[in-house]
């Protein structure tokens, strides 16, 4: 198995789901339970870089292939819990609202309903729209045949 | 040399109110979208992301747009624009047996684990053009994806229509073909270094000869498609030798997963798509390495096909000397390869030589000149020149 | 609970008028520049040394703490600010920050750099009680007009003959900056100390 697929903690699923997730779509989740919190921030949302590393070989050792944007944010919300997100691309509100959640998330009392209404319905997107993909992609499969050549 | 002009700043100015203008074009005619840009000419996209060395679908969109169309411009836009951002760190090496595809082919084996994808390809398409797509189509009202029908959702809608989708399924784990020789002991290993070698990055340091093969992939992968792919061509056509087989081509998408400094854990960050090309070639064994296949390696930003088939043959040709294969072609020679295949250092050489040179141009003018004078005043008479020519070639 | 903001508030404008207020130390060596940006208090470490640890380090640029300043609070504000790696592996530290000047003798063995890279180098960071430029030092070299006198409160006795040696290993040494509160100054390795105590 490759080292980075043991098993991720809960706090790195959401974070994970909340970076790749549908920027619309976790606005508009967000919004209704945003007023429920209180937040201070504590790194405002800044857009910097990271360099994407591949591996000779698709399997060997590392090199550096080239650079991605990335923003990321840190909050804190008022019951003293910290929120911190790292998201590809330039949208410092998506950033921003991962941070908010990442807070939210930790606070124990609050964690199952946030999972529920708004992690698990957007990791469900993901997955379809994944599983749309495939099926799609699934239809260009391709079975060659080779000729067999005649005598002479 | 180039001395420094002054003045022309009003002509400057208004080259630069012509150059808007011109990339506006007729006014008649909509203005073209960065997200057009972005969702219609892709694979350009792709280009400016994977040559300027920067993955960011909408910045690539905008450089083309503003580069009037002129991708290496578009990509000395990008590469300008990414020394402005701080970096905050390297990423976790990508997985690409991970990779949700969308094309995986393979010229090696018909009946691979896993399959071949054709996916989206201009391969086996007549290269006739289409007339149907010189009518504008408008865009379509649906929203993008398995969300509603409507055009505005709210988050009650969202929550009813993702509720009944399935939960997630990981992209299943597709081994690399070349991997599967491997087993077998007829390919060699991916790499000579170990997995958990800490690869030089020709950002912070500036490149020196010989080059590492990490440094060389880096180097390959923001190069010039245009260059590689003729270095690439002359490799089969006998200069190097190299006839290579595609043993696999995959495009699709990976997480990136990073571990920020403060947090002290690894996490995903987000999904970019990638080509990555595995080239098999053959290898007679030296002392060292019984007969077996090797292997050239090509990855980059996007879809970029014939970028990524380059690459992979040039990382091979690169390896000449480590394989024990005599050196004789330019694809074979490192320092040759790799001064020149990044694109905005050459068009920066190549294209100031458009700016003035007034100073030098009178210093060689007038060398010629005296030159010239000197050679006058020392050749004869041009009807005793022919007889001066006869005893020259007899003197010698 | 309101935490205070650490870091830049503004970074891009900030962190050019720190780095203007550092680059004018370094190549003024013995002048002492006001830190002009509004800092809050990071507990352990005084703001001219929080300035240049926001300014200088980053993820690529390893850094030393002596013991006075391995608290916890210091760590993480270099972790989280700066994302700059604390590390005991001494051949890598760029930037070594000092709760005072301890001796000579006590310095660890930071590199100096090579002949063919005297870049790599590591940079002090030595915080002090006060500047003074009254008494203490004349001061004499690349930057220095003619001569410059300086004094800073809280060296130990040594640090003066210490510099005169580090100066005579040039282009090898190590650059010095100054911290307190208000200001800073620097001593780069090029600088002559004409006069010791």
């Amino acid at each position: 198995m490759p080292e980075n697929s043991v098993d991720k903690t809960a706090q790195q699923k959401w974070m994970a789901v909340l970076a790749k997730a549908d920027w619309p779509t976790l606005e508009k989740l967000w919004k209704d339970q945003r007023n429920n919190y209180q937040f201070q921030t504590i790194r405002k949302p800044e857009t910097g870089l990271v360099m994407v590393r591949g591996r000779a070989g698709g399997s060997g050792a590392p090199f550096n292939l080239g650079e991605a944007t990335v923003t990321r944010c840190t909050v804190q919300s008022s019951a003293g819990n910290k929120g911190n997100a790292y998201v590809l691309g330039r949208n410092h509100t998506h950033a921003l609202v991962a941070a908010e959640l990442d807070a939210a998330l930790q606070d124990e009392t609050r964690n199952g309903s946030l999972l529920e209404e708004i992690i698990e319905p957007l990791a469900r997107m993901a997955a379809s729209k994944k599983q749309h993909h495939r099926e799609k992609v699934a239809t260009t499969k391709v079975d060659f045949f080779t000729m067999v050549r005649g005598e002479d | 040399m180039y001395v420094a002009v002054k003045g022309g700043e009003k002509a400057i100015d208004n080259a630069h109110k012509l150059l808007k203008e011109k990339r506006r074009g007729d006014t008649q005619i909509a203005e073209i979208t960065t997200g057009q840009i972005s969702e219609q000419l892709t694979l350009a996209v792709d280009r400016v992301m994977t040559e300027g060395s920067l993955y960011d679908r909408s910045l690539a969109a905008l450089a083309i747009k503003q580069a009037r169309g002129d991708l290496i411009e578009a990509i000395f836009l990008i590469r300008a624009s990414r020394t402005t951002l701080p970096r905050f760190g390297y990423s976790k090496p990508v997985e690409t047996d991970k990779m949700e595809l969308s094309r995986r082919i393979s010229a090696t084996y018909k009946d691979l684990p896993g399959g071949q994808l054709l996916g989206p390809t201009f391969d086996y398409t007549h290269r006739l053009l289409e007339s149907e797509l010189e009518t504008d189509q408008p865009a379509s009202q649906q929203h993008r994806g398995i969300l509603s029908d409507q055009n505005s959702i709210d988050s009650t809608d969202v929550k009813s229509e993702i509720a009944n989708e399935e939960q997630t399924i990981a992209a299943p784990i597709i081994p690399h073909v070349l991997d599967l020789l491997g087993e077998e002991g007829l390919m060699e290993p991916p790499s000579n270094e170990p997995k958990d070698h800490e690869p030089e990055d020709l950002t912070r340091q500036p490149l020196s000869f010989p080059a590492s093969r990490d440094l060389r992939l880096q180097n390959l992968a923001r190069g010039d498609e245009g260059f590689l792919l003729a270095l690439g061509y002359s490799t089969q056509r006998g200069y190097a030798r190299n006839h290579p087989f595609a043993g696999e081509i995959r495009v699709g998408t990976v997480a990136i997963e990073f571990e920020p400094e403060e947090l002290g854990f690894a996490i995903e960050i987000g999904e970019i798509e990638l080509t990555e090309c595995e080239m098999v070639n053959q290898f007679k064994g030296s002392e060292k390495a019984p007969p077996q296949f090797t292997r050239g390696y090509g990855l980059t930003f996007g879809h970029c096909e014939r970028k990524a088939m380059s690459m992979a043959q040039i990382d091979r040709s690169l390896r000449a000397e480590e394989l024990g294969e005599q050196k004789t072609a330019p694809s074979q020679d490192g320092e040759f390869v790799l001064s020149h295949s990044d694109n905005v250092q050459a068009t920066g050489f190549v294209e100031h030589l458009k700016l003035p040179h007034y100073v030098d141009f009178q210093s060689e003018l007038e060398l010629i000149r005296r030159m010239h004078q000197e050679h006058d005043a020392a050749s004869p008479e041009s009807d005793q020149q022919a007889k001066d020519m006869t005893t020259h070639e007899a003197a010698e | 609970m309101e935490t205070p903001i650490h870091g830049f508030h503004n970074p891009p404008v900030e962190s050019s008028i720190a780095f203007r207020a550092i680059l004018n130390a370094m190549s003024k060596p013995g002048t002492v520049q006001p830190i002009l940006v509004d800092l809050a208090p990071v507990e352990g470490i005084n703001k001219g040394t929080q300035l240049a640890a926001l300014t200088l380090t980053d993820h690529e640029s390893p850094v030393w703490l002596d013991e006075n300043l391995s608290k916890q609070s210091v760590i993480e504000f270099l972790r989280f600010h700066c994302s700059a790696p604390v590390s005991s592996d001494l051949s890598g530290i760029q930037f070594a920050f000092l709760s005072k000047w301890h001796d000579a003798a006590s310095l660890p063995p930071f590199p100096l750099g090579t002949p063919t890279f005297p870049d790599r180098s590591t940079t002090l960071i030595i915080e002090v009680e006060s500047f003074k430029k009254s008494e203490g030092v004349t001061l004499s070299g690349p930057g220095v007009k003619t001569t410059e006198n300086f004094d800073a409160v809280g060296l130990g006795p040594d640090f003066w003959s210490w510099m005169q040696q580090n100066n005579a290993r040039f282009p090898l040494g190590m650059d010095v900056i100054l911290t307190t509160d208000k200001e800073i100054a620097a001593l780069p390795r090029s600088v002559k100390i004409l006069e010791a105590y």
